[in-house]
């Protein structure tokens, strides 16, 4: 069958890559590493902070615990990290490696961390889901907390498209009224320690059991939200963050409200052309809801196809109804390419993994910058179709 | 062949609806267009460089451009002195680099200024090169008649609904009749007729078009009838064969009517609306093919099983459109006894509400007079008292009665004005509607209506309706420049008389 998302390892990679000072050691075979590099090519190749024991067929005899060890101590010696990550997948599990007493001999043990990533054990979310806990059950520490607003954001993944920009935005939306303490996807040791620092966890789908987790041990309330496209979505989390501090964001709803409308005057025929028009939709939980509000309710389409990338989402169903749909557009992660393609459609790639288009500018797609972009980036590919035809009814 | 629905948002990419605000194509488009669609042609544009420059993408083939355009391009000194010399050395260029089968050379307005001599060129290059060349003829020096869309309004309005004959479609002056003219006029000759063979006109068959003329072929065939050639999509050899077709199913008149006179083919202009609309129009187009084609009584058993076919398909779910209520809204009043009749006869449903959007710029630009109104209000009482007695008809009513009618109904038909979005109940855009004159597309669209009926899609915070657009000038955006560049247009295009 075709697989909706990924295994657990890629899920605890990404949950845990955008630590900086942290490493991400692979206890697998080399396929794990590649295959998870080849998502984060596109993304930021300047940053390479992961590595792989490299198992191999003697390691499987003999265990690959010295495999481990020598690993560890190269990460040790050619990284200045704060912290290393064992991620250990299917193999080093089946062989029975002792990981995390490897990581204590090895002298890693105040900094090093074990997570298992066996895909046989689970799906992508449910390893995003578990390493963020556990990474938090080990460095998460009691701190005070900030005197003016503060929140922690949770669920964006280290490869994201759009990640530093969407931060960027979200940032600049909230201005000085509430600081964002810690994005987990993009931050360094010091803030995952601090986490509890901050009033409020927002999440974006996922990472729930960590702010669980901090909610029992430090009181910290947290609220899941989809990723806040359009206006609405962003109107969403600032009437959100603005009823749990009593503070107004009224004006700043209003400037993103004016600022997007007076761009969009400019292609208001455009608009008008997405009115209407089927296209369907693929992605996380999060990300899909977010989508989906804003091209149904702001854009006028009509989501008529949607999946959800979970290990309960048939992948061989969302296909079929996607191709059998009438939908226009397609969107999703850069795997949608082969309904696009069979559809005969612009596919718009907007989640995980995004491997066919890089984004290396200042362009989110969230908040009023990120809504034009979007749109931007929305109408380009419907217009960069081939040019060439015989003729216009031939 | 594009996916149906992308098809349409690609050619929205080429916003012409709003253009049309604010202009309309030079006649040279339209020729452009023509031949565009022909393989084996090159247009030859007789102007100067900017016509063969933009002509290539403004060339009504809306995002798709047509590359292979040439061009004479005129300079000063062939204005002063004549661009015939120009003309007939560019045609021997273009014939020597690239070997067309046919070069076709469009006059501009300022060939037609200077008066060149094009006949005698394209003859000479003909005599003493053996070029094939031939020319378009202007029939208006710039652009297509204006007073097409009135003359045609207040025609329709003197018709009976159901009774009249389908309408001439035919605008003067827009290039493209022009162009198909000048294919029958000056290289079509003499050939044996096949009976029971059609020639078909490719273009206007609205949205699946293609896929509707494959339809019509296959319902043909069953009686015998085969397509001889498209026309003019298709190579310029396969419309040499056009005088084999026994008959030709056209959009377009002008050049039909020269094919009658000098080949004796006859003609069947098959629009949508009039005696062609609603599945009893599919059966009347179909029955006068026949006739045409001399199998009338022939083809009656055929069509009479395609429509049991059809209601047979559509019967359970026009039992459950039953239930439905809708209000109908169109700015489109001339057509709205045929759509009364469709959704009501064809669709099964409840028409409770038949609301007239018709602002004040739309009744002077299309000079909508007293007369023309209250005939035009005449045809739509006959619809109602024909086809849905309950349905209740209003014209221009205000936003707070059309929030009482939505109040009473499942959903908005006819329309893709996104601002309805405030009256609360689903808007089923009319872009999900067929406009095709085959079986197969009344059973699609009826499917596609209970569809997004049931599927009840609100749009509660679209950006456009955040912007200022008023009923007035919809589609536009109702800024200063704008309604100002638009009002422009207006008065020195269509009442240019007025000021």
């Amino acid at each position: 069958m075709k697989c909706s998302n990924s295994c657990r390892l890629f899920g605890a990679c990404q949950a845990l890559a955008g630590i900086k000072d942290s490493v991400i050691l692979l206890h697998s075979v080399v396929g794990c590493h590649f295959g998870s590099l080849g998502f984060h090519i596109s993304r930021d190749m300047s940053d390479m902070r992961q590595a792989c024991t490299i198992i191999n067929d003697r390691d499987i005899i003999f265990n690959g615990e010295n495999s481990l060890k020598q690993a560890l101590d190269h990460v040790s010696k050619l990284y200045n990290s704060r912290c290393i990550t064992v991620v250990s997948g299917c193999v080093s599990q089946m062989i029975g490696d002792d990981v995390k007493a490897v990581i204590c001999e090895s002298g890693n043990g105040a900094n090093g961390i074990h997570i298992d990533g066996a895909g046989f054990k689970s799906d992508f979310e449910k390893g995003y889901e578990d390493a963020l806990l556990e990474f938090g059950k080990t460095f998460c520490k009691e701190a005070e907390s900030y005197d003016a607003p503060a929140v922690n954001i949770m669920g964006m993944l280290y490869d994201d498209y759009k990640k530093e920009a969407d931060i960027k935005e979200m940032k600049s939306l909230l201005g000085d009224k509430v600081r964002i303490n810690c994005v987990t996807a993009l931050c360094n040791l010091k803030d995952m320690e601090n986490l509890s620092a901050a009033h409020l966890n927002i999440v974006f789908g996922r990472g729930s059991k960590l702010a669980l987790l901090l909610k029992e041990k430090y009181g910290q309330p947290f609220i899941e939200l989809d990723y806040p496209y359009g206006i609405e979505g962003m109107k969403r989390v600032l009437c959100t963050l603005g009823n749990f501090f009593n503070i107004s964001f009224r004006s700043e709803i209003e400037i993103l409200e004016k600022s997007v409308l007076k761009v969009f005057e400019k292609i208001y025929s455009y608009l008008q052309g997405f009115y209407g028009l089927p296209v369907c939709l693929y992605g996380s939980k999060a990300r899909v809801e977010g989508m989906k509000n804003f091209l149904n309710d702001e854009l006028g389409m009509e989501v008529v196809s949607i999946g959800v990338s979970s290990k309960e989402q048939s992948m061989e169903d969302f296909i079929n109804s996607a191709v059998e749909s009438d939908a226009a557009l397609v969107f999703g992660s850069s795997f949608e390419a082969d309904i696009s393609d069979r559809l005969n459609v612009p596919l718009i790639q907007y989640d995980y993994p995004v491997f066919h288009r890089v984004s290396i500018s200042d362009s989110p797609y969230i908040g009023a910058n990120g809504t034009v972009y979007l749109v931007e980036d929305i109408l380009n590919s419907i217009m960069n179709g081939p040019k060439s035809k015989k003729g216009f009814y031939r | 062949m594009k996916q149906r629905y992308y098809e349409e948002l690609s050619i929205s990419m080429y916003p012409s609806d709003l253009l049309h605000r604010f202009g309309v194509n030079g006649k040279i488009s339209g020729s452009i267009y023509a031949a565009g669609e022909i393989e084996g042609v090159i247009p030859l544009i007789h102007g100067p460089r900017g016509c063969g420059y933009h002509y290539r993408y403004s060339a009504r083939r809306r995002h798709y451009p047509f590359f292979n355009t040439v061009a004479s391009c005129l300079e000063e000194e062939d204005v002063v002195f004549g661009g015939e010399d120009k003309l007939y050395n560019t045609i021997v260029k273009i014939s020597q680099l690239y070997c067309p089968q046919l070069i076709v050379v469009i006059p501009t307005p300022v060939s037609d200024i200077i008066q060149d001599d094009i006949d005698s060129v394209v003859k000479k290059a003909r005599e003493e090169k053996n070029i094939n060349v031939i020319a378009v003829k202007s029939e208006l020096f710039s652009h297509r008649d204006k007073n097409f869309s009135r003359k045609r309004l207040k025609e329709i309005s003197n018709q009976k609904v159901n009774h009249g004959k389908n309408i001439d479609f035919d605008i003067k002056g827009c290039g493209y009749t022009e162009f198909l003219y000048a294919l029958v006029n000056d290289v079509m000759e003499s050939r044996p007729v096949t009976p029971l063979s059609i020639n078909i006109e490719t273009i206007g068959w609205g949205i699946e078009g293609k896929t509707v003329i494959k339809e019509m072929e296959k319902t043909l065939e069953k009686a015998g009838v085969k397509v001889n050639t498209y026309f003019p999509s298709t190579s310029y050899k396969e419309i040499l064969k056009m005088p084999s077709g026994a008959l030709n199913i056209v959009k377009r008149l002008r050049w039909a009517k020269r094919m009658k006179e000098k080949f004796d083919t006859p003609f069947l202009q098959a629009n949508t609306s009039e005696i062609y609309s609603g599945l009893n129009g599919i059966c009347n187009f179909y029955g006068d093919i026949g006739k045409l084609l001399g199998i009338g009584e022939g083809i009656k058993t055929i069509i009479e099983e395609e429509k049991k076919a059809v209601l047979e398909q559509t019967e359970k779910i026009r039992d459950k459109l039953k239930h439905f209520r809708v209000l109908l809204i169109t700015r489109n009043i001339q057509m709205m006894p045929y759509i009364i009749k469709k959704y009501t006869v064809d669709y099964g449903l409840k028409v409770s509400y038949s609301v007239g959007l018709l602002s004040e710029n739309y009744r002077k630009n299309l000079d909508i007079t007293e007369t023309v109104f209250s005939n035009l209000m005449k045809r739509i009482d006959y619809a109602k008292q024909n086809y849905s007695k309950n349905t209740r008809v209003y014209i221009n009513p205000s936003m707070k009665m059309l929030k009482s009618m939505a109040g009473e109904c499942d959903a908005i038909l006819g329309t893709n004005d996104f601002s309805l979005e405030e009256l609360e109940i689903p808007v089923i855009h009319i872009r999900h509607e067929e406009t095709g004159l085959s079986f197969e597309s009344h059973v699609r669209n009826v499917k596609k209506i209970y569809q997004k009926i049931k599927q009840g899609q609100k749009h509660p915070h679209m950006l456009l309706n955040k912007m200022d657009f008023n009923s007035d000038d919809f589609p536009l955006l109702p800024k200063n420049d704008i309604l100002a560049a638009r009002e422009i247009w207006s008065k020195m295009w269509l009442h240019r008389k007025d000021f």
